[in-house]
């Protein structure tokens, strides 16, 4: 952790996310719990991974937090202001601090805009800058950032190969020149030749900005390579949260244990580490298990897993694990 | 050298743009035929005369004429006007109120529960039955009858606008807009609308006929237009009665009808490519 007490851009507490799943007349109502009481703070500058297999709520947790979905319960904070019960004109404002880029380039540009149109859209919608030129100059600015041709501005984006796509959602991302910019698996849908130069610039652009990331991604490798604080979501909870060295180098809880060591390694010497290999689906968010949501696969599952819900434990440094192995030892040693 | 570059300029302009052209010059045709009727033809669409019922083609009346010695040509040519004004009116109006029906629906789902329920009230009779009735309360001005055309209408391109909202909304570029704060208005007119408008330009041609012939089923009934104004529609169902004797009196309204059809197809199409960025 840095010296200076770090200011918190995004704080998030006991969010809640339910969909209601259609049902008979007179059964009880149920619903998906897709983000169950979920919290965590964003400090400024920061880049934190959420992590997690698919389904786990990680698109719908970051979703909500941008108030692209209406929270079911908690709050969100930005910079200070309570924004989860903001109405759409309220949010306004903030909007244009916080911007998003999705996983798939291909859908998130309208393919009838030429990208001159794409990256002004953000400034006229926030009426940034009065000026056609002033636009005009802001669009060059942003095409250099991401190095693409200034040549290319009025070329529709089916001219564009994915990465270049994704570079060009980045520009457009970075069009009000937002604080938070939250990336939604933005590597993903790209060829591992080019996952590893937007990645970069997405780097570069967060020291020159001063940019603070959410970073979605169920690929390990590719938060450790770019996150500095790491959250892992599962079944609609956040079961272990802390730095990256914590959790890539400490990690308590079983889940994320099995998670890493799903990470294939390059290092000649992976006979000596077990690989954890999970049985069994994950369960359904309509039904979730009782007491520990992970506790039907997991290998240390007690009973008092099944009957008490664990809640979140500090172990300094910001490292919180939520699990009952660890009030006696290691979750690790537990096995043995 | 320079000529050549511009014959080379055209050539390319016909062959993006020849639908365009194509259909732009058949339904300019139609236009120009229904504007310049009296120049067209020397009879008057509506004298009877018995001593010429009947007549094959010939030299005198170049369509021949029908049951009551009426030349067919200047039928036809003045049959245009009726039906392409109230089938273009009402076509162009049914479009345009049901995708703004649609877009609403799709976006406003209290709205979209009370209007499909009645829309789906009014489509769940026959069309004849639908048409009969409103012609009926309506009465037979050329205002009604675009009125009934267009009520009568409205079912098909407002489901088909809000279907394309529905899915439309889940995609991530409009997500995008409303993250970057774009407002419901614009996200509606800048971002789903375009992309609704290759249907709607596509159904342009059919929809102009089948309005066309809606007309006729009318005035058949004895709701649309007044026997005195000729029209397409009814120029084929009266036509119909003695297809078998003499088919030329369904063949050539028909004929008019299709160039028309085919008029405003291609040029739906045509525009439709050049609209779409995709497809160049």
């Amino acid at each position: 952790m840095m010296d200076a007490p770090k200011k918190v851009l995004l704080k998030v507490r006991n969010l809640k996310q339910w969909f209601p799943v259609n049902s008979l007349i007179f059964e009880k109502r149920k619903f998906v719990k897709a983000v169950n009481d979920v919290s965590f703070d964003l400090y400024e500058g920061e880049t934190l991974g959420i992590a997690g297999e698919s389904g786990c709520g990680k698109s719908t947790l970051i979703r909500t937090c941008l108030r692209l979905l209406n929270p079911t319960a908690g709050s969100i904070e930005y910079d200070g202001r309570e924004i989860s019960r903001a109405r759409q004109g309220e949010l306004r404002s903030i909007r244009k601090e916080m911007q998003i880029i999705f996983q798939d380039p291909y859908a998130s540009l309208d393919g009838r805009w030429t990208v001159r149109q794409l990256l002004e859209e953000p400034m006229i919608v926030n009426r940034l800058y009065s000026s056609k030129s002033e636009r005009r100059s802001k669009v060059s600015e942003l095409l250099e950032a991401v190095s693409i041709s200034q040549e290319y501005t009025n070329r529709y984006p089916h001219e564009f190969s994915g990465g270049q796509r994704q570079r060009i959602a980045i520009a457009s991302a970075l069009a009000t020149d937002p604080k938070l910019v939250v990336c939604d698996e933005p590597v993903s849908a790209l060829d591992v030749s080019v996952r590893a130069q937007v990645l970069n610039l997405l780097k570069d652009l967060q020291e020159q900005r001063k940019l603070t990331y959410i970073f979605v991604s169920h690929d390990m490798s590719v938060i450790e390579y770019i996150c500095d604080r790491v959250a892992i979501m599962y079944l609609g909870k956040i079961v272990e949260i802390g730095d990256k060295k914590a959790i890539f180098e400490d990690a308590r809880h079983p889940y994320t244990q099995a998670l890493l060591s799903a990470v294939p390694k390059v290092t000649g010497d992976n006979g000596d580490k077990e690989r954890i290999i999970l049985e069994g689906d994950i369960p359904s968010p309509v039904d979730p298990p009782s007491g520990c949501v992970f506790r039907t696969r997991c290998r240390y599952a007690t009973a008092r897993c099944a009957e008490v819900e664990p809640t979140m434990t500090d172990l300094g440094n910001g490292h919180c694990v939520s699990c009952h192995l660890l009030d006696k030892e290691k979750a690790g040693e537990v096995a043995k | 050298m320079e000529k050549i570059s511009t014959f080379k300029k055209i050539r390319v302009f016909i062959r993006h743009n020849g639908r365009i052209i194509i259909g732009g010059t058949l339904v300019l045709l139609m236009i120009l035929m229904a504007l310049f009727a009296p120049l067209l033809t020397r009879y008057d669409p509506n004298t009877t005369d018995i001593r010429s019922r009947f007549m094959a083609p010939c030299a005198e009346h170049i369509m021949g004429t029908d049951g009551s010695g009426n030349d067919l040509w200047s039928q036809v040519v003045y049959g245009a006007r009726a039906s392409l004004l109230i089938a273009f009116v009402s076509q162009i109006i049914t479009m345009a109120v049901g995708a703004m029906l649609g877009l609403i629906c799709g976006f406003y789902p209290k709205v979209d529960k009370v209007v499909m329920r009645i829309l789906e009230a009014i489509n769940s009779l026959p069309t004849i039955l639908l048409i009969f009735v409103l012609g009926m309360v309506f009465g037979s001005s050329y205002f009604n009858l675009i009125l009934t055309l267009v009520i009568a209408g409205l079912f098909g391109p407002t489901r088909y606008v809000r279907a394309q909202v529905m899915s439309l909304r889940q995609k991530e570029f409009v997500e995008r807009e409303v993250a970057m704060g774009a407002g419901t208005p614009r996200i509606m007119f800048m971002h789903v609308l375009p992309q609704c408008s290759s249907y709607l330009l596509v159904t342009l041609g059919s929809g102009l006929s089948s309005k066309i012939m809606s007309l006729a089923s009318m005035s058949f009934l004895g709701v649309g237009l007044p026997s005195g104004v000729p029209n397409w529609g009814t120029l084929i169902s009266s036509g119909q009665s003695v297809l078998m004797m003499y088919p030329y009196l369904v063949f050539y309204p028909m004929l008019a009808l299709a160039i028309t059809n085919f008029g405003f197809s291609m040029l739906g199409d045509g525009l439709r490519d050049l609209l779409d960025p995709t497809t160049n």
